[in-house]
């Protein structure tokens, strides 16, 4: 009785021995490298589709791209600031206002451009400003209105006083970093 | 061809045998004097015989062997193999170890079966296999010469058949092909007919008085040629019946011949050397059948496997190469397109602030409410300080302006009184808005 009993636990050990083996093998060999398999598939299809639907535009983004590069490249004599000064007085003065104008000494770079700051200063009616807004809407250089302050008093309700600061741009790509493709 | 080697205590007698169409052959014999049982006589006793090999067997003088017959159950050749083992334990006056021993079957009937079981004290035969094998060739069987004389006769007729060599003189009866009696007797006198004749009569006498014996038809002498026919002839006479001879070989080589003709035709005899062995046969069950086809599934299930994952690997590289590919073009494409969408906040979307002054403007009532101060910050801020004549006002306005949808998020900060003495606003307040579509936490690029 005792031996078969034995017999019987040895048995129930050996089979349970021999499937745990089996499972870690099969584990091991089979099923692990088959999910990590099916995660980098899965990963590679996701990033071929995100690269695919990229390439999809590739046609409307050159295109825009050649735009604005195009427009980047007009001359703008002698350098990018006095030109983008001059243009900004332009503006005023067809709306009429006085400025005072302060340059930020440095350039800042902003992805592959550097773009330039200025501060402005003015006192207007609220006809100028619209007209100054106009100016600025409709002008075809690169001119981004970064803070504007606008005051008004009640008892000077027609007075506004304004303080904008606004910025333009140059195609200035950035370096490189070594070892970046 | 076969070549036997036998010892006797003073000569050594080799014999080379073939077998053709007529029957066996003996190819090269001879016996002579041994001066010693070493290596070095043995050696020029062979070359002095003409006899040469690689190797022969070595055949051991019935005087040296013992012999026994048994009669077991009937068993399988594993099951003899055991039987006889232990009879032979039981009936050798030696310690197994000290023997080597062999058995042939000699028949069955009844559910027994004959066993003929022959041993030679180890003390004899190593040396002898020593010496042999020292002189240059391999022992490759040790056989009792008694099996040699009976191959000889082949016939199943009952006969007493004689050898007479090495200063003895060996008298064995058969029946049916067995070996029933075997004597032997010592011709010190050198080899005399009558003396010869004494030993045949007290061994057929011996072997008659045994129960069940048939009358002993013939007597043979092993040997051929003018000594043995001389001898025949007087033993003839001396028993007063006719005793034929048998070869091949002479009176000296007779017996060996007749050990390399047996085992050149394929007769079994024990092979001191070679004994039966319980072999453990492999037998396939169909419980092999089974366990073999779940390995071999699991073989075939696993090597599945394999391909699949290689087949997915291969499939997985390709996909990486065309990523590969397509990466750079991408990631250049990506900058691009938003260093364009950079330019714009230069160029096309610039002015996001002015839809936002057209819905301040159209919704400020000048009549509760009056804004102060408006600033507009970048990425889309706006801060708005004004006077209003009471809370309602000012809440009023911010609900006005959020239906507009200009604006993500926009919240009163503060509502106080005001300072001013105006009798008019009596309320200052600060709103705080976010222009649609920005969000302030993300990074400029």
């Amino acid at each position: 009785m005792t031996d078969r009993r034995t017999k019987l636990l040895a048995l129930v050990a050996v089979v349970a021995l021999s499937l745990f083996l089996l499972d870690k093998a099969v584990s091991a060999l089979v099923l692990e490298p088959w999910t990590k398999l099916s995660q980098d598939m899965t990963k590679a299809d996701g990033e071929i589709r995100k690269a695919n639907s990229t390439l999809n535009s590739e046609e409307a983004v050159r295109r825009d791209w050649t735009r604005v590069r195009n427009r980047l490249d007009e001359p703008r004599i002698p350098d990018v600031h006095t030109s983008f000064l001059t243009h900004l007085g332009e503006l005023f003065e067809k709306a009429g206002v006085v400025f005072d104008v302060s340059e930020n000494p440095q350039p800042q770079q902003q992805g592959d451009f550097k773009e330039y700051i200025f501060d402005t200063k003015f006192k207007l009616t609220w006809v100028q400003f619209v007209d100054l807004l106009v100016e600025l809407n409709n002008s075809r250089e690169f001119i981004k209105i970064l803070r504007m302050n606008i005051s008004s008093q009640y008892e000077k309700e027609d007075r506004l006083d304004v303080e904008l600061k606004v910025s333009t741009i140059e195609l200035s790509p950035a370096p490189v970093k070594a070892g970046l493709k | 061809m076969m070549t036997a080697i036998e010892l006797g205590p003073k000569s050594l007698t080799a014999v080379t045998v073939k077998v053709n169409g007529r029957g066996p052959e003996i190819v090269q014999s001879g016996s002579v004097r041994l001066a010693a049982h070493d290596a070095d006589s043995i050696k020029a006793a062979l070359g002095s015989t003409g006899v040469t090999g690689p190797k022969g067997v070595l055949v051991v003088s019935r005087g040296q062997a013992l012999l026994r017959d048994l009669e077991l159950p009937a068993g399988t050749p594993d099951e003899l193999v055991a039987m006889v083992r232990f009879q032979v334990e039981r009936e050798m006056p030696l310690p197994l170890d000290q023997v080597y021993y062999s058995y042939v079957e000699t028949g069955r009937s009844d559910g027994k079966v004959r066993i003929q079981v022959a041993a030679v004290p180890r003390e004899i035969l190593d040396p002898a296999l020593k010496a042999v094998e020292a002189a240059g060739m391999k022992v490759s069987g040790a056989y009792v010469s008694s099996f040699g004389l009976l191959s000889l006769y082949g016939k199943t007729e009952p006969a007493a058949l004689v050898e007479v060599a090495n200063g003895e003189a060996e008298i064995l009866v058969t029946d049916h092909g067995r070996m029933e009696y075997s004597r032997t007797a010592p011709l010190e006198d050198g080899v005399h007919a009558d003396q010869i004749a004494q030993e045949i009569r007290r061994t057929l006498l011996s072997y008659g008085s045994r129960g069940g014996a048939r009358e002993i038809g013939s007597i043979v002498l092993a040997g051929e040629g003018p000594d043995a026919d001389a001898l025949a002839s007087a033993v003839g006479v001396a028993l007063e019946r006719s005793v034929l001879v048998t070869g091949p070989g002479t009176l000296e080589t007779a017996t060996a011949a007749g050990i390399c003709a047996g085992l050149l035709r394929g007769t079994l005899m024990p092979d001191l050397l070679h004994p039966p062995v319980a072999a453990r046969k492999f037998t396939i069950t169909r419980k092999h059948r089974v366990v073999g086809m779940a390995a071999l599934i699991l073989v075939l299930l696993f090597a599945w496997s394999q391909v699949a994952l290689g087949s997915k690997r291969a499939e997985l590289d390709k996909k990486r190469q065309l990523l590969d590919s397509l990466k750079p073009r991408a990631a250049t494409l990506a900058r691009t397109q938003t260093q364009t969408q950079l330019a714009n906040q230069w160029f096309k979307t610039r002015n996001v602030y002015i839809d936002a002054l057209g819905a301040l403007r159209q919704n400020v009532n000048t009549n509760s409410l009056w804004i102060v101060n408006a600033s507009f910050d970048d990425p889309g801020i706006i801060r708005l300080q004004g006077k209003a004549r009471d809370d309602g006002n000012v809440t009023e306005f911010v609900t006005a302006l959020k239906k507009t949808g200009k604006f993500g998020n926009i919240a009163i900060e503060r509502v106080d009184t005001s300072k001013s003495e105006s009798p008019f606003y009596r309320k200052d307040f600060t709103v705080n808005a976010q222009l649609a579509g920005v969000d302030p936490k993300k990074k400029k690029p």
